[in-house]
């Protein structure tokens, strides 16, 4: 980030934050990737709400990104500040800028939290989290948060809504990635046929985060600090979020704990049904675990394509192609009696 | 005539100088993609060691569940995905019980190459 850049969104965020003088007293790039980039910005605010010291987030298209995908920080903003509104522990959303003559890229600034997200080390290290019933009954809590927007909501506009029932709408996309594929998946074709022959009918249809799992929210030493990866947010049956987040495959190894490899299914339930003040049909998660590890499949496979392709050389890409075979596995043990 | 070692043990004995002599030194990132090296080392041997047997189990295994010879098993693998989709084995449960056998033992073949852990686990 150089200085005309510095001094240019200085300026902007004084305006934005409604303070006399925003000074940037630090930047340090956390994360670059093909698609997007991360700064933490250290402010210094003089005057207005915010006066004083605030350590925010910078998230930015990377300077290679296509123009296509331009639209997708304002979408971003657009969730992050429903779900904040929402209540939900997210990194308070500050300003939106889509105006390029101002950073060169459209951008969003947010709250700055602390904490690891890590998985393999959340379900391990208890110096994160110590009262992990709290954290189980917490994620529930959040979760129904989520939950509470309802469509439509005119901001989210981008999200795509559709007729058929959420299972339904899943199967078909699923299927519709395997025909365009190379090679067929005969046991996640057995997968999807059972999830057809034992779909949900279309019942209540709220916002669902699309990714709620160890892995995508932060802890420090205190609990969650807040939760994030808003990019498969969608309108989905509630109990898909509950599924994906209790799945087998995203315990972390911890299988003895399945509410996401930190807690029990029942802490995680209670806390949901608490804010909620819905009552989880429990019989129905079954159904959105298999869905889970189906999804997490196709997910494999399209990221192991990208290697293949020649797309983007990468180890873990060409890594998580081999995890397939073990949610195959897992599939077909969850649906062999029925 | 190949050269002595064969390219099995020789993955062998380069994963273990990467364990023993390298992993312990490393830490965070540096660790994580040397772990990852490690893995991808144990695929490829495990790929080795089974040859082209797993192959000539699903061909063999595919040719009885269509009852006819399967000279080209993505084809093959096709129709059965495409069967399995249509919903033709719903009903007839010996029908079922064969595709599930089938799925089984392909997965399994897999799963001896991708992650055999999963195997031992659920014999336990």
């Amino acid at each position: 980030m150089n200085k005309n850049q510095q001094e240019s969104l200085a300026r902007f965020l004084a305006v934005e934050l409604a303070a006399n003088r925003v000074e940037i007293v630090n930047a340090a790039l956390l994360s670059g990737g093909a698609v997007q980039e991360n700064w933490a910005l250290e402010l210094q605010v003089v005057g207005g709400a915010h006066s004083g010291l605030l350590n925010t987030v910078l998230r930015c298209d990377s300077p290679t990104a296509g123009v296509a995908i331009s639209h997708g920080r304002a979408q971003e903003f657009a969730l992050l500040q429903t779900v904040f509104d929402a209540g939900v522990t997210v990194p308070q959303p500050l300003c939106l800028c889509t105006d390029n003559a101002v950073f060169g890229r459209p951008f969003f600034v947010m709250r700055r939290i602390g904490g690891t997200a890590a998985g393999h080390v959340l379900v391990k290290d208890t110096r994160y989290a110590p009262d992990r019933t709290e954290l189980a009954s917490r994620l529930g809590r959040e979760l129904a948060r989520i939950h509470s927007v309802k469509p439509p909501v005119e901001e989210l506009g981008f999200l795509q809504t559709y007729t058929d029932s959420p299972a339904q709408y899943r199967i078909n996309s699923h299927r519709a990635f395997l025909d365009q594929h190379h090679t067929a998946y005969p046991a996640l074709e057995w997968g999807l046929r059972w999830l057809e022959r034992h779909a949900p009918e279309r019942g209540l249809i709220m916002l669902a985060h699309g990714d709620f799992r160890t892995g995508n929210y932060m802890v420090d030493e205190h609990g969650l600090t807040g939760i994030l990866d808003w990019e498969f947010a969608g309108w989905s049956d509630p109990l898909e979020d509950i599924g994906w987040f209790c799945a087998k495959c995203w315990r972390f190894g911890r299988d003895d704990l399945q509410a996401g490899g930190i807690g029990l299914r029942e802490h995680f339930y209670l806390g949901y049904e608490a804010e909620s003040g819905r009552t989880i049909d429990r019989d129905q998660i079954h159904y959105w675990e298999v869905m889970a590890h189906v999804r997490w499949a196709i997910v494999a496979i399209e990221q192991a394509e990208r290697h293949c392709s020649g797309q983007e050389n990468s180890l873990l890409l060409a890594l998580t192609g081999h995890i397939v075979p073990e949610l195959e596995w897992e599939i077909l043990n969850m649906t062999e009696h029925n | 005539m190949r050269e002595q070692p064969t390219g099995e043990s020789l993955l062998q004995c380069a994963r273990d100088a990467l364990k023993n002599n390298v992993l312990p030194l490393l830490k965070g990132d540096a660790k994580r993609d040397v772990l990852m090296v490690m893995n991808a080392m144990s695929i490829v041997q495990r790929e080795l060691q089974l040859g082209t047997q797993p192959d000539e189990s699903e061909q063999q295994s595919l040719a009885v569940l269509l009852g006819e010879p399967v000279f080209d098993v993505a084809q093959a693998n096709r129709d059965l995905a495409n069967h399995i989709r249509s919903g033709l084995f719903d009903t007839d449960q010996a029908e079922r019980v064969a595709v599930f056998k089938h799925l089984r033992l392909v997965g399994q073949n897999r799963l001896h190459v991708s992650n055999p852990k999963v195997l031992q686990a659920s014999k336990s």
